[in-house]
């Protein structure tokens, strides 16, 4: 069964280390094609950005990283429910730290699984499938 | 009220205090939870956690990711269970008998998840801090005075990085980070909202508070040289100056920051201006630097005599100009060769040093580009300087290895350095 993934987006930091190979903090370097569509935030505004000053951007603190900054960790694995009250979406966000130096947090909308929806009840899939029977 | 409520009937202290921000340690009056877990540090290490993370559910599996991933048990999870145990009872000894454990702290597990509720008789100095700078924040619009005070008491509740800084776990990174930049939010507000009331002694006060917490944070440092030149205290904000670009060379291995350049012109632009009171002591300095060549300089500083110059010049006048010298233009010299480029710049300066004149500028744009500012260059003159550039830098190295590029542009008033 497939879902839509138009809101789908996700955000790529890589690690900052002290001479002694400490971890310090991270770094945006880079998100994913549709972000701005997806979250109306400019990239050119966050990347570049540590996450600590994430934590505390109000301009664009929309996917309130305050919640999750304390996860944000080398090597680790987590995965949240959180609801983004300005999207009025809910997103499946999932923190992935494989390697130690990269982290990836994928945002993956579940909007329609939390509203009891399958996918043939969108309608979008339903007018979809009402072309596809027309043609 | 506070106070009254502290005491229980028979006058025992019944608040339990969590001391996060500098150090750890949880009491309730004279008994510390330290002692009573006999200095376990797997417990404490484990209590750290759940009140990091109090009132949150939790894994067993998170909690075994962060706090014992090189433990080689066969059963984690029932390490954990044990390890909580434990920390019940510490903390049942610790709190007065017959009182309920929901007042303070108690370690629940529900639908798989552990969570350290945190009672009401519980105060944790980390929620205090947070408090009072979300309230200074909300009377920074309304009330500066009180503001500054809430913002004080905030300041001093921060005796230190989260848990202490010695203590070194990964999952302590991120929380430690945010408690440090909350610090250093105050600190900043407290310093404009002081600086606005012109109290400049008490921002080298609170500056040298937070250094002494936060000795590499640049932006402190700037603050305190700022107030001492304010104060006219000159010899120590420039003492303060080299002590701190030292500090943070070592430390960043970087050189100046455009913050601290900016503030080294401050501090020479007063030093200049108190000398004028004293005309021999003028002159004296103006003779130290009396120099019959060109005046060779930082790019900052060349952006700002250029803009200068822009200013004051008469816009019709077209002997004005800059001169930009590339080495390897076409690429032909490998540009990682940095002993080329070292010994490239040394022979540049000497170079231009006795080929410009007294009232031209110069100064290395980046490795491997220097910029020229040439005011006054009459009748072709720009050619003879290439010409004797070129010669000059025979002279001094007979094999010349550089591939240069001397490239000579009028100065227009609509062209300025940013």
């Amino acid at each position: 069964m497939e879902y839509p993934t138009k809101n789908d987006f996700y955000l790529k930091f890589k690690a900052i280390t002290s001479s002694s190979n400490k971890f310090l903090d991270y770094i945006l370097i880079e998100v994913s094609n549709n972000f701005f569509g997806a979250v109306n935030i400019k990239p050119e505004l966050v990347i570049g950005m540590k996450f600590s000053n994430l934590v505390f951007d109000k301009d664009n603190n929309l996917l309130d990283f305050h919640e999750l900054q304390y996860h944000m960790i080398p090597n680790s694995r987590r995965k949240f429910e959180k609801y983004v009250k300005e999207l009025g979406r809910w997103y499946l966000v999932n923190i992935f730290g494989d390697n130690g130096t990269e982290l990836i947090l994928f945002y993956s909308d579940i909007t329609k699984l939390k509203n009891g929806q399958t996918p043939l009840q969108n309608d979008e899939m339903k007018e979809e499938e009402m072309i596809a029977k027309s043609v | 009220m506070l106070l009254l409520s502290c005491f229980n009937k028979w006058g025992d202290f019944v608040i339990l205090y969590i001391n996060t921000l500098g150090g750890f340690d949880v009491s309730i009056g004279e008994k510390t939870l330290v002692e009573e877990s006999n200095r376990s540090y797997r417990l404490i290490k484990l209590l750290q956690y759940f009140i990091t993370f109090k009132n949150k559910n939790l894994l067993p599996e998170t909690i075994i990711d962060n706090l014992y991933k090189d433990n080689d048990s066969p059963d984690p999870k029932n390490m954990i269970r044990g390890q909580i145990f434990r920390l019940r009872q510490v903390i049942k000894k610790l709190v007065h008998e017959g009182t309920s454990e929901s007042d303070y702290l108690n370690i629940t597990f529900k639908s798989g998840y552990y969570c350290l509720e945190v009672g009401n008789k519980v105060i944790v100095d980390k929620d205090e801090f947070e408090k009072l700078i979300l309230d200074g924040d909300q009377l920074m619009l309304t009330d500066t005075d009180a503001a500054s005070a809430t913002y004080s008491s905030a300041v001093a509740l921060y005796k230190g990085g989260y848990l202490g800084d010695s203590q070194y776990e990964m999952w302590l990174v991120p929380v430690r980070n945010y408690y440090r930049r909350l610090f250093l939010k105050v600190i900043f507000n407290m310093a404009e909202l002081l600086k606005e009331k012109g109290k400049y002694e008490d921002i080298m006060i609170l500056c040298e508070r937070a250094i002494s917490i936060e000795p590499f944070e640049e932006s402190i440092h700037i603050y305190l040289i700022e107030s001492m030149l304010k104060l006219g205290k000159i010899k120590n904000a420039m003492s303060h100056f080299e002590y701190i670009t030292e500090i943070l060379e070592k430390e960043n291995g970087a050189r100046l920051s455009p913050g601290l350049k900016e503030i080294e012109r401050k501090i020479q632009h007063n030093y200049n201006e108190k000398s004028n009171m004293d005309v021999v002591n003028v002159k004296d300095k103006l003779e130290l630097t009396i120099n019959d060549g060109p005046f060779l300089c930082d790019a900052e500083y060349f952006k700002f005599l250029y803009n200068l110059h822009n200013r004051k010049r008469n816009p019709m006048d077209s002997s004005d100009f800059i001169s930009l010298i590339t080495l390897n233009p076409t690429g032909k010299t490998p540009s990682a060769n940095r002993e080329l480029i070292k010994l490239w710049s040394e022979d540049m300066t000497k170079v231009l040093m006795k080929t410009l004149r007294k009232g031209d500028v110069f100064s290395f744009w980046n490795d491997t580009q220097i910029l020229a500012l040439l005011p006054d260059v009459k009748d072709n003159g720009t050619n003879s300087i290439e010409n004797r550039i070129y010669a000059n830098l025979r002279n001094l190295n007979q094999s010349n290895p550089y591939d240069l590029k001397i490239k000579f542009v009028p100065i227009e008033s609509s062209f300025s350095l940013t």
